[in-house]
């Protein structure tokens, strides 16, 4: 995995070429192109806004700013398990043709991804003044936080554009799934609403330790506990080595299939 | 360097399996046996030195592909090693790697972060590689827009630029206008020339001569043979005319009635090839004596019948049928056994296999006798000096400077 590594960081060129590709490709052809990106879950917020705390009235104090806190890195972890599970499958002809390490695929999908992910951090900043008047120091530690959820993402396509290439409908499940797991993660709504009894489950969803970071530093201002910290790395990192694992075992098999 | 040894690869080739999850679990019912292995590459083993050429040849599905692609690290053998020493650039196929929605400029630069050139490299050499490619006036068009050929010379030129090591080539010259074709061969040459590394799979046998020092004939994923290109190419070729013959051969059997036909007052008895010291042959050099004997039984008293033959090359064409009515003399009248022989002092055939028709006539109404069509069959063998295509050897001359306008060399 160290060699493989080092690999990757000679393939790097290629790898923010493809990345970069990968967002042109997406955007290119619409008239606003990339602020589309951004745009989107600005309307999502005011949407929920609208729904949550006008109509059905959630008692969160700056109901606009806790949602978009943690709708940016849901979008960011979606979209990279979406698109990055079909990534090997969709660049068959690539694969076959020249010799690359087969993760840049994967990777490159959720780099774009997370790419777009500080892109609309940067355009938080202003909301975030709006709503507290003031920025937090504490803001200095998302990059960390970013990094930590990257791997976690990355490790889990990398499993599942595996899993896609033997089986087909890994795509039309994620989906659904994606969709399940937004439900069951406090992204539009407040662990505080969960029944009592069922928030130490809620608790064991890595999405929500991740999460629950983003709000403390962007939502609340507050520098969380090193233990928050040390379990999202934990997350991060284990599925980074477990993902890449699955990943390498089956690569040859893999191009053989495709 | 190129080295492989002992290379094995083998295809799990789905007799039916299903890619979704509801019939994963289906088939895990089934009795596991619809998987069956297959071996695309058999204990492959060669090396090629620095500076070396090798032709890679072979008919189609022989695995010259899946080579590549290990070679290329695309694929791993499954037994056996290979190695390969500095930078390789595949050429499996032009212009993929390319991204229809870019501009031909920003894919020189995806392409060559693909084949890991530098980004500065590119930078620098960024012109030589669009007037190589005859591109300038559209190298800031998407390449949605070129043709299959401007992809081609635009991946071709990027390549070419990038200082490979070793240059994997996957039938590139059958592509592309003549004057771009012309202008790859030379680079290719050049290459060579600087002490690159070439593998060259393809069908187009004078190419591998020229440009090849040393071949690898693969047939079925096994090694046939491996060395000096012209004996390995030259090995391929006959192999290869033999299959063609046989399989017009059995073609012919199965279209061609070669009953006889006749009212039957003589009947062929048997057709013998002679050679020129008048032993029985079945196969003939070009330009060697070629004689066939007719033997024949008269059943009553026949006055004066014509014999006739025809020769056909295996494919269908209709050599020569000649018959004795040119000659000055005829037999007056026949009973019983005999025999005529028909003599070809030189015969003009090239390599090939062609079938000989008999037959006896009626001097009057031209009806036959006894009439074998395409009965008999003879061989002119391969390998003689006057080459192997076309039917016919013919004498000729060239005269080089009919003008004296230029001078001659020895």
């Amino acid at each position: 995995m160290i060699k493989k590594f080092l690999e990757i960081l000679e393939y790097r060129e290629l790898l923010q070429t493809l990345a970069t590709k990968e967002l042109i490709a997406r955007y290119h052809a619409s008239a606003l192109g990339y602020l589309w990106v951004l745009l989107n879950p600005f309307l999502m917020m005011l949407l929920f806004t609208l729904v949550f705390s006008v109509f059905l009235r959630i008692q969160v104090e700056n109901y606009a700013l806790f949602f978009i806190c943690a709708m940016l890195p849901w979008n960011f972890f979606a979209n990279s398990l979406n698109q990055g599970s079909s990534s090997l499958v969709g660049n068959t002809h690539f694969i076959l043709k020249f010799y690359c390490p087969r993760e840049l695929f994967p990777l490159k999908v959720v780099l774009a991804h997370a790419f777009v992910l500080l892109n609309g951090f940067v355009a938080l900043v202003p909301v975030i003044l709006y709503f507290k008047g003031s920025l937090s120091w504490a803001i200095l530690l998302v990059p960390v936080v970013v990094f930590f959820h990257v791997l976690f993402a990355a490790g889990l396509t990398l499993m599942l554009s595996t899993l896609h290439v033997f089986f087909r409908d890994v795509t039309h499940l994620l989906e659904f799934f994606t969709v399940v797991w937004y439900f069951l993660t406090p992204v539009f709504y407040p662990l505080s609403m969960v029944p009592e009894t069922l928030q130490p489950l809620f608790r064991l969803n890595p999405m929500y330790v991740i999460i629950s970071l983003y709000r403390d530093i962007l939502y609340l201002g507050v520098v969380p506990g090193l233990e928050s910290f040390l379990a999202a790395a934990a997350i991060g990192l284990g599925t980074l080595i477990v993902g890449w694992k699955t990943f390498l075992a089956f690569e040859h098999a893999v191009v053989k299939e495709l | 360097m190129i080295d492989c040894e002992n290379v094995w690869l083998r295809y799990n080739r789905h007799v039916r399996r299903s890619r979704s999850v509801l019939g994963a679990l289906k088939d895990i019912f089934k009795p596991r046996e619809e998987t069956q292995p297959f071996w695309a590459l058999q204990d492959i083993r060669f090396s090629v030195r620095k500076g070396d050429a090798l032709g890679v040849i072979g008919p189609n599905g022989s695995g010259k592909s899946t080579l590549l692609k290990i070679l290329g690290g695309i694929l791993k053998p499954d037994r056996g090693r290979a190695r390969t020493d500095g930078r390789i650039f595949p050429f499996l196929e032009l212009g993929t790697g390319f991204e229809p929605e870019l501009t031909g400029a920003e894919n020189i630069f995806l392409n060559g972060s693909v084949l890991r050139i530098k980004r500065e490299d590119l930078r620098r050499r960024f012109d030589k590689i669009v007037e190589f490619a005859e591109l300038q006036d559209v190298i800031e068009t998407p390449i949605k827009h070129y043709s299959t050929g401007m992809q081609m010379r635009l991946g071709f030129a990027i390549a070419m630029h990038g200082d490979p090591d070793i240059l994997l080539i996957d039938e590139v010259m059958a592509v592309g206008d003549q004057s771009f074709q012309k202008k790859c061969v030379q680079s290719i040459h050049e290459f060579k020339e600087k002490g690159g590394t070439i593998l060259f799979v393809s069908h187009a046998m004078d190419h591998v001569k020229q440009l090849c020092n040393v071949s690898l004939w693969l047939d079925h994923g096994v090694q046939r043979a491996f060395g000096e290109s012209s004996g390995v190419v030259d090995g391929y070729l006959q192999d290869a005319h033999k299959k063609e013959m046989a399989a017009l051969e059995a073609n012919v059997r199965k279209t061609v009635k070669s009953e006889s036909a006749g009212t039957g007052e003589i009947e062929i008895r048997e057709v013998v090839f002679l050679d020129e010291n008048g032993n029985p042959a079945d196969s003939f050099k070009t330009r060697s004596r070629m004689s066939a004997r007719i033997a024949f039984h008269a059943k009553t008293r026949v006055r004066r019948p014509i014999f006739g033959v025809a020769i056909h090359h295996v494919d269908g064409a209709h050599i020569c049928g000649p018959n004795t009515t040119a000659c000055k003399e005829v037999l007056r009248e026949v009973e019983g056994d005999g025999a005529v022989e028909f003599t070809v002092d030189s015969l003009l055939l090239l390599p090939g296999t062609y079938l000989f028709t008999v037959g006896i006539f009626d001097p009057v109404s031209h009806y036959p006798f006894d009439y074998r069509d395409k009965a008999y069959k003879f061989a002119v063998d391969f390998g003689g000096a006057e080459g192997h295509r076309g039917l016919v050897a013919m004498d000729y001359s060239w005269d080089l400077n009919p003008e004296n306008k230029f001078q001659l060399e020895a």
